[in-house]
């Protein structure tokens, strides 16, 4: 051929050879050539050209399709996975309420978690900032007296000098004492601050606190330094950079400090918080006063065991003389005990400890509550997509008819669940950043979102949201996927039998732990209820305790302030005493019974004789203070009782060999101490010259009558005071905040539990709209489909509260044993969670069976 | 005897085959019918009733070398076998029974 022969268009056959098996391809290309150059030759190109495409075109009708035998050419990995992600995206943004409601559930799960891991992280990460934290120690000490032991929080102020001048295992030692200071701000005014501490300037050896201007090791060696913490530095003299404020003067407590040092603030999951340190010196050689926070840091290959011994041997060599010497009697043992920084915060039933203490129990209680939400959300999650999913079986015989593997059907519930999850995780993050300052305030720590970048969460985040999916998915890729097309195709029952069981487990556990953390909620509820309303035995309401500040003329200036105050009509009484919620002191005595001398402990406070009268504190027998005995005591029914004395009034209590006084009267038992624990024996001394409080009977609308006259005796001092049944209030903050917690997790539980009853009703209303259709044609009744449509799941619930009874009653009382005083348990709280839990159910059960019901039969059987 | 049920164009198709042996291919017979009928036949039509054909066990086909003539691509030669010979005598006896039995007036009415 002299010119080149013509061409057919070439796009046409490119669909071809995608569509076709490339054997068949090529004979059909052979024909349409031949057919073209034909046509060419006799029509022209033009039509030719039309006509090839045409019939081309016809190859890929469907009828063609099967002697074609449609080939996929195998995809890569990648292709598959943005192929099945495409799919389920489509899938999931065409059912939009399903995606919600497993969305939502999963979120609020995950959100939960989180917050719990940051309170967790918090709480167990007390004291762990410091480099040294695992060789610093605190020494504590134990008083022994025939057989009642008191532990006290602080030490002797000889023991930590002595302890580094004569142990080579003590690295450094540092006392600290915390002192209530008085500060002179720039306008002349004074404020008090409640968290300075005396402080040796080894401190910073032995903890690790960021200076950020001076020198650490030079800060409190000077007499009158100060070092300031960074917002205390702000606070009192402004916002100039650090390292020019060094150097500046302060008037603290009327005596001119240099400051020397500011640090960074303190962290707040710390059990030694403070806002300055104040340089001080003070060595006596007495071991009398248990004084001073003593912490040791032990060198670096020094077992703590070894060190308790050597501790040991030092207690019964130096220190049992010289209390013997210094404390007059030989009846008394001290011992001192190492405990390790990080575990100081959760040491309780110290005296005179530092910080609130926190509890691990807790830690673990709420932990394990989180876990087992998220185990709720969870199974629901598992439960609602394998629901789902049973729903397309009609895609998944199309799938299979096609060819497609169970790997390839398994990898696309997978990649599905992946994406859920991960929106859930985002949604959760989104919720735990807005709900923030709740948290903050349920939890007592704030919550940045800084905290979730840390690479360990990201760790635990992104294998939960794996974890998930994979259990979520794995269900239906194992079982769905490897149904056979014709099965999967037969209707959307085909799994249901099999699997109902699975489900309804799934259900009843849900409605377990719902039933379960309700009538925790409610037990709870009911504890501190009965912790706020108890009668604790003296008057709380309209009861202010103003502080008297420290002076040394304190004690005389209160009581001038006390009668000026007992002028004004407004007050109905004014006593000077210690706060009848707050111990003062404790002291080992020994009484005289039937002819045997006994050593017992018992509490003290200060009292002056107006006491008993205004807090209302009836005597039971013997008489009250008159103003001018001092040697004698009041006691109160449980001293009476474990002194085994039968007449009280007229005994004598022996505190030393020259210390003695005398019964005159016996006080009922009250509550000084929080409701955990029982009334103890108890000492009211006619002493008003230390650990004194101004207790003034005055309507919170009247306090103007103080404050007016306030500062005609303490001029450099502000006045604070606190009414006694708001800081009773205050002493259940831990019960409170369990209380809040646990109506925050009973309702998210219920509400989780819900959503899946919702999205399950769904699924089995749908599967039984034949049913409902024919029961409805032959004469069934709206309240008969209820019935019908309700039963399977009230037997569930009921089978939920026949486990969640035993199981929150066992673990209530368990709670319930920390407490002394304590509400009992009865059957309404479990009825009521039980009552309320049912008919949440019932309302979510309702909103699709009444549609059913109500649903013309003509309708529900047209279906499919 | 549904599998053995021939199609009007089926049958078509298969006399095709049957006229051009040995050289029946998928043009050739489109061009055949296209000739004898005077219809406009798509290949894919013939393509689709050739491989059902084939599928039925009336036709057995090989791919022959290839030729310079259709732009280097081989063709698929289609031959009759003897299920497709029967179903061809079937088919025609059939006709042929009916035929006969078709009353003359018939014919000669108008």
């Amino acid at each position: 051929m002299s010119h080149p022969s013509p061409q057919p268009p070439q796009w046409p056959l490119r669909l071809l050879r995608r569509y076709g098996n490339p054997e068949l391809v090529e004979e059909i290309q052979g024909d349409l050539y031949e057919s073209f150059i034909d046509r060419v030759n006799h029509r022209g190109i033009t039509y030719a050209r039309w006509r090839y495409v045409w019939e081309t075109l016809a190859f890929l009708r469907p009828a063609s399709q099967t002697h074609l035998r449609v080939h996929h050419p195998p995809a890569s990995r990648g292709e598959l996975f943005w192929t099945y992600t495409r799919l389920s995206a489509r899938y999931l943004l065409k059912h939009k309420a399903f995606l919600l409601i497993n969305v939502l559930g999963l979120a609020l799960g995950i959100a939960t978690c989180l917050a719990i891991m940051h309170y967790v992280r918090f709480e167990l990460g007390y004291d762990t900032s410091h480099v040294h934290a695992q060789r610093i120690y605190r020494v504590s000490t134990n008083i022994y007296s025939d057989g009642s032991e008191e532990k006290v929080a602080p030490a002797v102020y000889g023991l930590a000098p002595t302890l580094q001048a004569n142990y080579d295992e003590v690295e450094a030692a540092v006392r600290l004492v915390p002192t209530t200071a008085i500060i002179q701000q720039k306008d002349g005014t004074v404020a008090s601050e409640d968290y300075f501490f005396l402080a040796d300037p080894e401190i910073f050896q032995v903890f690790t606190h960021p200076m950020l201007a001076g020198d650490p090791n030079k800060a409190l060696q000077r007499p009158n330094s100060v070092v300031l913490s960074q917002s205390m530095a702000k606070k009192y003299l402004g916002n100039a950079p650090p390292t020019s404020l060094i150097g500046s003067h302060l008037v603290i407590d009327r005596q001119t400090y240099e400051l020397t040092g500011i640090i960074e603030d303190v962290p707040k999951n710390s059990d030694l918080r403070f806002d300055a340190l104040l340089s001080w010196e003070y060595n006596p050689d007495e071991w009398l006063e248990v004084g001073s926070f003593t912490y040791l840091l032990l060198k670096p290959d020094i077992k703590p065991e070894a060190f308790a011994q050597k501790l040991e041997a030092f207690d019964q060599k130096i220190v049992a003389p010289r209390v013997a010497q210094d404390w007059g009697t030989s009846t008394i043992t001290v011992r001192h005990h190492l405990y390790p920084l990080t575990e100081l915060h959760y040491t309780t039933n110290l005296l005179g400890d530092t910080e609130e203490k926190g509890n691990k129990s807790y830690v673990y209680i709420f932990s394990f509550i989180a876990l087992i939400i998220l185990i709720v959300a969870g199974v629901n999650y598992v439960n609602l997509f394998i629901a789902q999913v049973t729903r397309r079986n009609v895609e998944v015989g199309v799938a299979k008819a096609m060819g497609a593997s169970q790997w390839q059907l398994g990898w696309q519930y997978i990649s599905e669940c992946f994406i859920i999850t991960l929106l859930a995780l985002i949604l959760a993050l989104a919720i735990v950043l807005l709900a923030g300052q709740i948290f903050a305030n349920l939890l007592g720590t704030p919550i940045v979102w800084q905290t979730f970048l840390q690479s360990d969460t990201v760790g635990i985040l992104l294998s939960l949201v794996l974890l998930i999916s994979i259990l979520a998915g794995s269900y239906p890729a194992l079982v769905l996927a490897s149904s056979r097309a014709v099965v999967a195709l037969k209707g959307p029952s085909f799994l249901h039998r099999s699997r109902g069981r699975l489900r309804k487990v799934f259900i009843a556990f849900q409605f377990t732990v719902a039933i379960s953390l309700v009538a925790g909620a409610l037990i709870v509820r009911e504890q501190v209820f009965y912790m706020r309303h108890k009668d604790l035995g003296f008057q709380q309401q309209e009861i202010a305790a103003v502080t008297i500040p420290y002076d040394t003329d304190g004690s005389q200036k209160a009581f001038a302030f006390k009668q000026q105050l007992q002028q004004d009509s407004r007050i109905e009484g004014v006593a000077i005493g210690s706060r009848p919620d707050g111990l003062w002191s404790w002291s080992s005595v020994s009484v005289t019974a039937q002819g045997q001398t006994k050593t017992m402990a018992a509490n003290g406070i200060n009292v002056d004789e107006d006491y008993l009268q205004v807090l209302q504190l009836p005597l039971v027998a013997g008489q009250n203070f008159t103003p001018i005995q001092p040697q004698q005591v009041i006691v109160n029914e449980a001293f009476v009782k474990q002194a085994s004395w039968d007449d009280p009034v007229g005994q004598e209590v022996v505190f030393s060999e020259t210390d003695k006084k005398e019964v005159i009267g016996v006080v009922k038992d009250f509550h000084f101490a929080p409701l955990h624990e029982h009334i103890e024996p108890l000492i009211l001394f006619h002493d008003t010259s230390v650990g004194i409080n101004l207790l003034v009977n005055i309507a919170p609308s009247d306090l103007e009558a103080i404050k007016a006259i306030w500062p005609n005796f303490f001029p450099n001092a502000p006045l604070e005071f606190e009414f006694l049944d708001q800081a009773l209030d205050s002493r259940y903050r831990t019960e409170q905040r369990l209380l809040t917690l646990f109506n925050y997790f009973s309702g998210l539980s219920i509400f989780v539990a819900c959503l899946g009853l919702l999205g399950l009703t769904a699924f089995t209303v749908q599967q039984k709209t034949k049913e409902i259709g024919i029961r409805k044609v032959l004469g069934a009744n709206r309240r008969a489909i209820m019935y019908l449509l309700s039963r399977e799941f009230a037997v569930l619930l009921l089978i939920a509260a026949v486990v969640a009874t035993p199981v929150a009653w066992l673990a209530m009382r368990y709670w319930l044993q920390d407490f002394a005083y304590r509400t009992t348990i009865g059957a309404p709280v479990f009825l009521w969670a039980i009552g309320g839990v049912a008919l949440l159910a019932l309302i979510t059960l309702s909103y699709h069976t009444l549609k059913a019901a109500a649903t013309n039969p003509t309708d529900s059987l047209r279906y499919e | 005897m549904k599998g053995s049920y021939l199609g009007e164009f089926e049958e078509l198709v298969l006399l095709s085959v049957a006229m051009l042996h040995p050289e029946a291919y998928g043009y050739a017979i489109s061009q055949t019918i296209g000739v004898q009928t005077g219809r406009q036949v798509s290949l894919s039509a013939v393509h689709s009733s050739l491989h059902r054909l084939e599928k039925k066990g009336f036709l057995a086909s090989q791919l022959a070398g290839a030729t310079t003539q259709r732009g280097g691509k081989r063709r698929r030669f289609f031959a009759m076998t003897t299920a497709g010979k029967s179903a061809l005598h079937e088919a025609r006896q059939v006709r042929q029974r009916m035929w006969n039995l078709v009353p003359t007036i018939v014919w000669e009415s108008n």
